[in-house]
C-alpha cells in the first residue's frame, strides 16, 4: 500500500530500459524494406459504401393477404398493411401501419374497410386507397400470402423480433416472451397476424407487423456480407411475393434497402376510434394524424 | 484478372457463366485500370475513374475518390504494378438469366515512389452491378475498403 516513490521510479526505469532494448534489437534485426506494409492486424482500413438508387426517397406498400388455400392472394382481403418510406441516401426509414379495419373511401367503391380494396381491385386499388388516406402514393407494392411469407422467412434462416407483449400460441413452445424471440417462418406469421391476445387488438398487431419487418431487415443486414445471401433473398422475394418490379430493379432496391439502419427505422401506427359501420366493427382512422405522419 | 462465378441464386448454364465472367470482368477491369493501374504517373487527374459506374454512383464515388482511386498516392507515384486481381461473383439469375451481380473484389498493387520506396495497397470489398440498357454491365453501388496509405497529395480532379 505504501509503495514508495523510489520503487515506482525504479519500476518505470526498468520498463523504459526493456523498451529501449527491444527497439534497439528490432532496428538491428529487421532489414529495411522497400515495400511498407504493416502486419495485417495493424493495417488501418478505410472504407466507403454507397448505392445508387433513384429516386432517393421511395414509398413501398407491403401487403399481407389473408387468402386461404385455393383463394387468389391478390384478390383477398389484406391483413397486413404497412407503408414504408425509405431514404436510400440517409439510410432512414419510416413505417406507417394502417389497421386493416380502417373505414375509408375506397376509390370507385365508396366507404368501406380499407382491406376490401384488395378484394375489389387488387394491390393497385389498395395502393390508391392508402394513397388517399395518407396522401402518399406508393412507388412499389409487395404482396404476399401465408405460404409465401413463411417460405421467405425460412429462406433467410428465421428472424428475431422484439415483442412488447407475452402471449401464447400452439406454434410457439413456451409462448412469445416480452423481449427477443427467435422465430421460424410459421412463428413469424403468427406473430404478425395474432390480435386477440393483444391489449389494443388491431393496433398492436400492426405494431407487431412492423417489428417483423425490422426483424427481417436485421437478419438481412447481418448476413449481407455472406456471398450469395442477398441474391438468394431477392430470389425468394421474387418467388414468394407479388411485385411490380423487374428482377434487376428488385436487386437494386434490395441493395439500397440493406443500407437502412435499424436505429433509423421509425414506426407509427395510424390511430383511430373503434366503432361500427352498420353491423361491421371498424376503425375510424385519425385522418389528420395520417396526413401529419408522412 | 481471375473472375469466377461462385454463387448462383436461380440457374445459369455453363456457357452463360463464362459469358458473365467475361463481361462483368471487363467492366471491373476497366474500373481497376482507370482508377488505379493505368494512366501516366505521377498522376493527379482521376476524373475518368468511374466511367464503369452509373451516373448516380459515379457522383457518389467522386466524393469517395480518395479511397476509390489511387488519388492519395498519385502525385508521388512513378509507376503502379498490379500484384493480384481477383473477383468472385454472386449472381441473381431468376428464369435462367443474370439480373444482378455482387462482385467480391480484391486488388493488390504496389505504388513505386522514388524517394519514399514503395507502398503496397489492398483494395477489397463488394461492387454491385446490373445490366446496362445497351449491353454489358454497370456498377451501381460499392462497399469497398482500402488498407491505409500515407497521404502524399490530393487529386486535383
Amino acid at each position: 500500500m505504501n509503495a514508495t516513490p523510489w520503487r515506482r521510479r525504479l519500476q518505470l526505469a526498468r520498463q523504459v530500459t526493456v523498451l529501449a532494448i527491444v527497439l534497439a534489437v528490432t532496428t538491428l534485426v529487421v532489414p529495411p524494406s522497400t515495400v511498407r506494409e504493416a502486419p495485417a492486424s495493424l493495417v488501418k482500413v478505410e472504407s466507403a459504401s454507397e448505392v445508387d438508387h433513384q429516386p432517393h426517397v421511395l414509398w413501398i406498400l407491403f401487403l399481407g393477404s389473408d387468402a386461404r388455400p385455393g383463394e387468389p392472394v391478390l384478390r383477398s382481403r389484406a391483413d397486413a398493411i404497412q407503408l414504408v418510406g425509405v431514404n436510400t441516401s440517409s439510410g432512414a426509414a419510416t413505417a406507417i401501419g394502417i389497421p386493416r379495419d380502417s373505414y375509408v373511401n375506397v376509390p370507385g367503391y365508396g366507404q368501406n374497410k380499407i382491406n376490401s380494396s384488395m378484394l375489389y381491385g387488387g394491390p393497385q386499388l389498395m395502393a390508391r386507397s392508402v394513397g388517399e388516406l395518407v396522401g402518399i402514393r406508393p412507388d412499389y407494392v409487395f404482396t404476399t400470402g401465408f405460404v409465401g411469407f413463411i417460405a421467405m422467412v425460412k429462406d433467410i434462416g428465421g428472424i428475431t423480433v422484439n415483442s412488447k407483449f407475452s402471449f401464447t400460441d400452439a406454434v410457439m413452445p413456451g409462448g412469445y416472451d416480452v423481449g427477443k424471440n427467435k422465430l421460424n417462418g410459421l412463428q413469424a406469421l403468427i406473430f404478425a397476424r395474432i390480435r386477440t391476445s393483444l391489449p389494443r387488438g388491431d393496433f398492436d398487431r400492426s405494431a407487431n407487423q412492423q417489428r417483423t419487418l425490422l426483424g427481417i431487415l436485421n437478419r438481412v443486414r447481418s448476413n449481407a456480407d455472406r456471398p450469395g445471401f442477398v441474391e438468394r433473398g431477392v430470389l425468394s422475394v421474387l418467388e414468394n411475393l407479388d411485385t411490380n418490379l423487374s428482377p434487376a430493379e428488385l436487386f437494386r432496391l434490395a441493395q439500397a434497402a440493406i443500407r437502412i439502419s435499424p436505429s433509423k427505422f421509425r414506426t407509427c401506427v395510424l390511430d383511430g376510434g373503434v366503432g361500427y359501420a352498420g353491423a361491421a366493427s371498424v376503425v375510424f382512422p385519425d385522418i389528420a394524424q395520417a396526413r401529419r405522419i408522412r | 484478372m481471375a473472375v469466377r462465378v461462385t454463387q448462383v441464386a436461380g440457374s445459369l448454364a455453363k456457357s452463360q457463366r463464362s459469358n458473365l465472367e467475361r463481361k462483368v470482368g471487363a467492366t471491373i477491369s476497366s474500373y481497376f485500370d482507370a482508377a488505379f493501374l493505368s494512366g501516366k504517373y505521377p498522376r493527379t487527374d482521376f476524373s475518368g475513374a468511374f466511367a464503369s459506374f452509373t451516373r448516380g454512383a459515379a457522383r457518389k464515388a467522386q466524393r469517395d475518390r480518395g479511397l476509390l482511386t489511387n488519388a492519395a498516392l498519385g502525385r508521388s507515384t512513378e509507376a503502379v504494378t498490379a500484384k493480384q486481381k481477383r473477383v468472385s461473383l454472386s449472381v441473381l439469375a431468376p428464369k435462367r438469366s443474370a439480373a444482378g451481380v455482387t462482385a467480391l473484389i480484391r486488388l493488390v498493387y504496389v505504388a513505386d515512389q522514388a524517394e519514399a520506396g514503395s507502398t503496397k495497397v489492398t483494395i477489397s470489398g463488394r461492387l454491385l452491378l446490373t445490366r446496362k440498357q445497351s449491353s454489358g454491365w454497370v456498377i451501381f453501388g460499392y462497399d469497398v475498403a482500402r488498407s491505409a496509405v500515407p497521404r502524399s497529395g490530393k487529386a486535383t480532379r
